[in-house]
């Protein structure tokens, strides 16, 4: 026996290197086909190659998890066929294999197929998913307003003139406010990521560590520490402490651009953004400290009001030019204006600084010269009032428009700014570009994947060809295969069934940059029930 | 130890230490650094079945002198580093970045070489040969995937080349 066995190994060493093609084996056909759906189940798996394989794994992962087969696959020659349990339930399946070629590679490979209709998962926690979002959009609000009061107070503080010390608590306090809501943000964005059913989900340690998954953490982490600093440094007296805040403020403005369209795009879209959140912080968060200073000293601050002026006027054009710059990115063309959701709500932040420009004009040129006089610093009080509520509309519709998304309706196509819930956007960069994937809505079921790409200087870079290799480790799955379509230059778009199980997905994306040249980047992707 | 297991051993050791036949690749993977040497690309099968019908092959900075061996039935053309001018007279003129065999027909079961001379760089490295299969039905296989030594192996490897300091 042990003869013979030997014999047949040194026959299989001699034949070795004659047999085959030297191809790693290809799988050629399959029945069902990848991609199918079909009406009912079907009763075995076929698999073709393009040579005798041998077969050493085949898995069948169901709706319900892992299937078991009928019976041990036959494998014959090229082909190999497994029988499958009867009255398989309605569902999407996937079929991932592993076999030896004739070269002794050894290969994996897999497909998906649906039987009968899915039901819709996706459509039922709608109103939760909603819930989400305004949370988020809520905590965004209170953010942006931290931000503006109590960075752009200490701003003003290093900047402008030292704010009365009875304001000086008040600005603390926005300033922790925003830290907080900042760092309730990374729970909400975990929640939306689940899907969680209620705000209860809020409590649990994995709707926090889900989020760690997503851009959105690195940039909460960064914001919080940064308005942190702002609140401490109005324990500290003097210059020190009016540095100190400033610092604050440049570092939660760095926070803000870590995640979002302006995280994909390099250099150019962060700067951008930075300098748009720090001159709006400067000229909002000087509302609260003038009226403060008019109040107490009348005519006297007269001093300080003109040096806020001649910050204002150049940082309100940078302010201007920044916002006009981050829409030109963003936005696909011009018509988007008027046919998207973020292009109106971008029209309606327009609308409202220029009506604060008017105000500001008001201001500077009639009564800011009147300050000697005795109404003088009650007309220009009020005037800053005015200006204070258009500024807080403001940062309202801001709070909306750097969530809104296709999921808010009115949003055709082109560019958007990623919503923290319901969909999952993850980001990475690989060999010199940098990708945003955006799950829609990242649940177990169909799925809309967009994949934005982009080059380390920010332009699109429209790859011939690129395409996602799925991968579930924890239920088996592995090797499915697709092609994303190319939409728009540096846009790729895939919509299907591939992700029908929750978990965390491996998404490894290759992507054609030239004929000679292609980068692989894996992408994980948490998928909710 | 039984003859079973020798011969397992052997067995073992002879897939281990035969080169990735299954993919396009080059008849060396060590080099000596600045030498003229004789390489020849080695094209085991078409792609998923399909008949080979082109073969580009992008020369690694560095390599210099590159001079490609005419095959009968396909049409040579190289391009320069200066953009798309096709090199012409002696090897002293603009470097040749990539080589191109088309317009031939080669059958998935049949196996060819494109020979290649060239000089190798003056300094030790590690170079890629990323290579591009086009075959019939407009079905393309790229071996461009430059994985990192110790990486496991990509569908589609670049051959990589160790060019080693000179005896």
């Amino acid at each position: 026996m042990r003869r013979l066995r030997s014999l047949l190994l040194l026959l299989g060493l001699l034949l070795a290197p004659l047999s085959g093609a030297w191809a790693h084996a290809q799988l050629v056909e399959s029945a069902p086909a990848d991609g199918a759906r079909l009406d009912a189940a079907p009763p075995a798996l076929r698999l073709s190659f393009d040579e005798a394989v041998t077969l050493l794994e085949l898995r069948l992962t169901g709706p319900a998890g892992a299937v078991a087969l009928a019976g041990p696959p036959e494998s014959r020659g090229a082909d190999i066929r497994a029988t499958l349990p009867r009255d398989l339930p309605p569902g999407t399946y996937f079929a991932s294999f592993r076999i030896i070629s004739a070269d002794g590679h050894p290969v994996g490979g897999g497909l998906v197929f649906g039987v009968g209709t899915v039901p819709d998962r996706a459509a039922a926690p709608v109103t939760m998913a909603a819930g989400w979002t305004l949370a988020a959009e809520a905590l965004r609000f209170l953010l942006y307003l931290g931000f503006a009061i109590g960075a752009g107070g200490a701003l003003f503080r290093a900047l402008v003139a030292e704010p009365p010390p009875g304001l000086a608590h008040g600005l603390a306090a926005t300033a922790w406010l925003g830290t907080l809501a900042t760092l309730a943000s990374i729970g909400v964005q975990g929640g939306g990521m689940l899907g969680a059913p209620s705000f209860l989900a809020l409590l649990e340690g994995a709707t926090w560590a889900t989020a760690t998954r997503s851009t959105v953490f690195a940039r909460a982490l960064v914001v919080a520490a940064g308005l942190a600093v702002v609140a401490l440094s109005w324990r500290a007296r003097g210059r020190g402490g009016a540095w100190a805040g400033a610092a604050g403020a440049l570092l939660a403005a760095l926070g803000l651009s870590l995640s979002g369209h302006a995280a994909i795009g390099g250099g150019l879209p962060r700067g951008l953004l930075v300098a748009h959140a720090l001159t709006a912080g400067f000229w909002l968060g000087a509302f609260l400290p003038l009226l403060a200073l008019l109040r107490q000293q009348g005519g006297g601050a007269a001093g300080a009001v003109r040096r806020f002026a001649a910050i204002a006027m150049p940082a309100v054009a940078l302010l201007l030019g920044t916002g006009a710059g981050q829409a030109a990115l963003h936005l696909p063309d011009v018509p988007a204006l008027w046919t998207t959701l973020y292009g109106r709500l971008v029209l309606a932040k327009a609308a409202g600084a220029v009506l604060l420009m008017i105000l500001a004009a008001w201001n500077h040129w009639r009564l800011t010269p009147r300050l000697g006089r005795d109404n003088g610093p009650h007309a220009l009080r009020r005037s800053i009032h005015a200006e204070g509520l258009v500024g807080l509309a403001v940062l309202g519709v801001t709070a909306v428009l750097s969530m809104s998304s296709p999921h808010a309706g009115a949003h055709q196509h082109g560019h958007h700014h990623h919503a923290a819930a319901p969909g999952v956007a993850v980001a990475t960069e690989a060999g010199g570009l940098s990708l945003l994937l955006e799950a829609d809505p990242a649940r177990a079921g169909t799925n809309r994947l967009v994949l934005h790409l982009a080059r380390g200087d920010g332009t699109p870079l429209a790859a011939p060809e690129v395409w996602l290799e799925f991968s579930l480790d924890e239920a088996g799955i592995s090797g499915i295969r697709r092609r994303m379509a190319a939409q728009d230059p540096g846009r790729f778009v895939l919509e299907g069934p591939e992700l029908a199980l929750p978990g965390r997905w491996t998404l490894r994306a290759e992507i054609l940059v030239n004929d000679f040249e292609q980068v692989t980047a894996p992408l994980t992707l948490p998928v909710a029930p | 130890m039984t003859t079973t297991a020798r011969l397992a051993l052997a067995l073992g050791c002879a897939l281990a230490a035969a080169p990735a036949l299954a993919h396009v690749t080059l008849d060396q993977s060590s080099m000596p650094a600045d030498s003229y040497l004789r390489v020849a690309l080695r094209v085991p099968h078409g792609c998923e079945g399909a008949a080979t019908t082109g073969i580009r092959v992008q020369i690694p900075d560095g390599f210099r002198n590159v001079k490609p061996m005419p095959v009968a039935g396909w049409t040579l053309t190289t391009v320069t580093a200066d953009d798309a001018k096709p090199a012409e007279g002696h090897g002293a003129s603009a470097p040749v970045k990539e080589v191109s065999w088309q317009g031939g027909s080669l059958p998935d079961n049949f196996y060819q070489e494109f020979i290649l001379r060239l000089q190798t760089p003056k300094e030790p490295g590690e170079f890629f040969f990323p290579v591009v299969q086009d075959c019939e039905g407009g079905k393309v296989s790229r071996w461009i995937e430059r994985a990192a030594s110790g990486a496991p192996e990509p569908r589609y490897p670049a051959y990589r080349v160790r060019v080693v300091p000179k005896n």
